[in-house]
């Protein structure tokens, strides 16, 4: 039953990083593994502002997403765009994206040590519920409030001007083209999207653990793992896919070593792409 | 220095593997590090002595283990390759990253076989028969010796009719169907051929290094001959041995920036920036995607 609890944490906070995730994949046409880069330096960012400048936790995280954003977004001028231009395909960004990722990873590691961080909080104990689950009020409010960004994002997505123009290019970029739509501007908007959605599930992983450099390689994989469950583009599938790897993850553990807990998100994917290659709520491919 | 040139012989063999994979038949395999584990660990425990903590322990002979490490990781290659082999470019990306960490994590858990984080010792082959000053240079010998077979043989496969498929198969994969040519077929051939290569790469190392651990097939090790393939020229056998060389030494002559930079500065850090920076470059800067091979589309042309 515990189990269960975790994982509907874990879930939360892969639901909340895919839907970024599955935007970019399918809007830029490629698995950003720079995407880690944004995790993590959501979470250090905040850090940054909270421990060492005394700004108000929930201030930090949202002071964070903005220079998340212009960094996603410089980093795609600077590469991406060029990329685009020259007719670059999705494995060639990919690649890049890799580079991007150790760029990124390291210079996390350079600026803020290899060290393990913590944001300053007091320790808090865990409450116990009923069927002796423990589960603290951290993790609680963590997986509120990625509930509550994700109905914002779906909200965003399906009522503004821009929301559906980045559905439409990401149902069917030509046609979209076509239609008139401006995919750079959609595009720096599906980054900003992206800052959001990583930063808070960055912020949010950290907040339940801690801080190392690695954390967002080590997220991203679960991540790559329910963007392909739910269906590459579309936000919806990225919620539903990330509670199943979060729970299967979890459970897991109940029944093998906990060690393989990411061999379960990858075979879960694998067989996705066997299976279903376009996912539990994808169109074609 | 016969340590590094042995370490960049064993990566000139993983490069080779990799450009016969990608450089030749255009296949995205980024699951390298789990083949080389394969074979690392296969070796190990075919050569050593019997022991309660590990698999193994057959105290087989050398060259032997060798051909038993190439084999069964020719037998994962066929198992992952069958459901996986038709997924476009940068899927089997993904699911080849994914088995690589599942092959390392499974030896990071399963401590009664492997030892698990602790690591286990490979033994050094006819120890008995060199004199100690001089092992050094016996086994760079080796090694230098196994890479020449693998490069000679695959310059000749390469330049042979199944060679001339794979070349098609890069290029455009539906010209090689039009032709009648079972695409599927070939491309598991040379995930199986290619992964072989690695594990005998693994092997090599194994006996090289004589300690193994989950942290010598992380990712980083996948990537590491990627850019070695891709900066050595993709399709050029001789460039990525090239390249190997270079990136190794790269990545060692790096370690000496810890004496002249700051107190404090990472190194390690640095490195991983370094390959970054890599990777990042050689897509951005090669002028039509990256292959180091001319386009040869016809002579009349």
């Amino acid at each position: 039953m515990q189990l269960i609890v975790n994982g509907i944490l874990m879930g939360a906070i892969i639901s909340i990083g895919a839907v970024g995730l599955t935007l970019v994949s399918r809007i830029l046409h490629f698995f950003y593994f720079g995407y880690a880069g944004m995790l993590v330096l959501g979470a250090y960012f905040t850090l940054t502002f909270f421990n060492f400048l005394g700004i108000p936790l929930v201030l930090s995280l949202i002071l964070s997403i903005p220079l998340l954003a212009l960094l996603a977004i410089g980093v795609d001028r600077l590469t991406f765009k060029n990329l685009r231009s020259r007719g670059t395909g999705p494995f060639g960004m990919m690649v890049v994206g890799i580079g991007l990722e150790l760029l990124l990873r390291s210079g996390v590691r350079l600026i803020w040590g290899s060290d393990v961080m913590r944001y300053d909080l007091p320790i808090t104990r865990a409450m116990v519920l009923p069927f002796d689950i423990r589960v603290t009020k951290n993790q609680l409010i963590i997986i509120g409030a990625s509930l509550a960004l994700m109905y914002l994002l779906h909200l965003f997505l399906a009522k503004t001007r821009i929301g559906k123009a980045m559905r439409a290019t990401a149902d069917n970029l030509e046609l979209a083209k076509i239609r008139g739509i401006d995919t750079e501007r959609v595009i720096m908007w599906t980054w900003s999207l992206a800052a959001i959605s990583a930063g808070s599930a960055g912020f949010f992983l950290a907040l339940d653990t801690r801080l190392v450099p690695i954390m967002g390689w080590k997220l991203l994989l679960p991540l790559f793992a329910a963007v392909i469950l739910g269906g590459v583009g579309n936000p919806y599938g990225a919620l539903v896919g990330g509670m199943v790897i979060g729970l299967s993850q979890e459970v897991s553990a109940g029944f093998m070593a906990a060690s393989y807990k990411p061999a379960v998100a990858f075979v879960i994917m694998t067989l996705t792409l066997l299976i279903k290659p376009s996912g539990l709520f994808g169109r074609g491919g | 220095m016969i340590f590094f040139l042995t370490y960049a012989a064993v990566y000139a063999i993983l490069a080779i593997g990799l450009n016969i994979q990608w450089g030749f038949a255009g296949l995205v395999n980024f699951g390298v590090a789990g083949f080389f584990a394969v074979g690392a660990y296969v070796s190990a425990f075919m050569t050593g002595a019997p022991s309660p903590y590990h698999l193994g322990g057959f105290s087989l002979p050398f060259p032997l283990a060798l051909v038993i490490a190439t084999i069964i990781s020719g037998i994962f290659a066929l198992i992952l390759g069958i459901p996986v082999i038709r997924l476009r470019e940068d899927y089997l990306a993904i699911v080849t990253i994914g088995f690589a960490e599942i092959v390392r994590l499974i030896i990071v858990t399963e401590r009664n076989i492997t030892k698990g984080p602790y690591g286990m010792g490979v033994i050094k082959p006819y120890k008995d028969l060199v004199p100690s000053g001089f092992y050094g240079l016996f086994y760079l010998g080796i090694s230098l010796a196994i890479l020449g077979i693998i490069y000679l043989a695959i310059q000749r496969a390469v330049g042979s009719p199944w060679g001339r498929v794979l070349r098609t198969i890069r290029e455009d994969e539906r010209v090689a169907l039009v032709l009648g040519k079972n695409v599927n077929w070939f491309k598991l051939q040379v995930l199986i051929l290619g992964s072989m290569i690695f594990g005998l790469g693994g092997a090599v190392f194994g006996h090289f290094f004589n300690f193994i651990t989950p942290n010598h097939f992380l990712p980083m090790e996948t990537f590491l001959v990627w850019v070695m393939v891709m900066a050595g020229g993709s399709g050029n056998n001789l460039g990525v041995v090239v390249g190997a060389l270079a990136i190794r030494g790269v990545w060692e002559g790096m370690m000496f920036l810890s004496d002249i930079l700051p107190q404090g500065v990472q190194v390690g850090a640095i490195r991983l920036a370094v390959i970054g920076l890599l990777l990042v470059l050689v897509i951005m800067l090669k002028p039509e995607g990256i292959l180091g091979e001319k386009k040869t589309a016809s002579d009349i042309l």
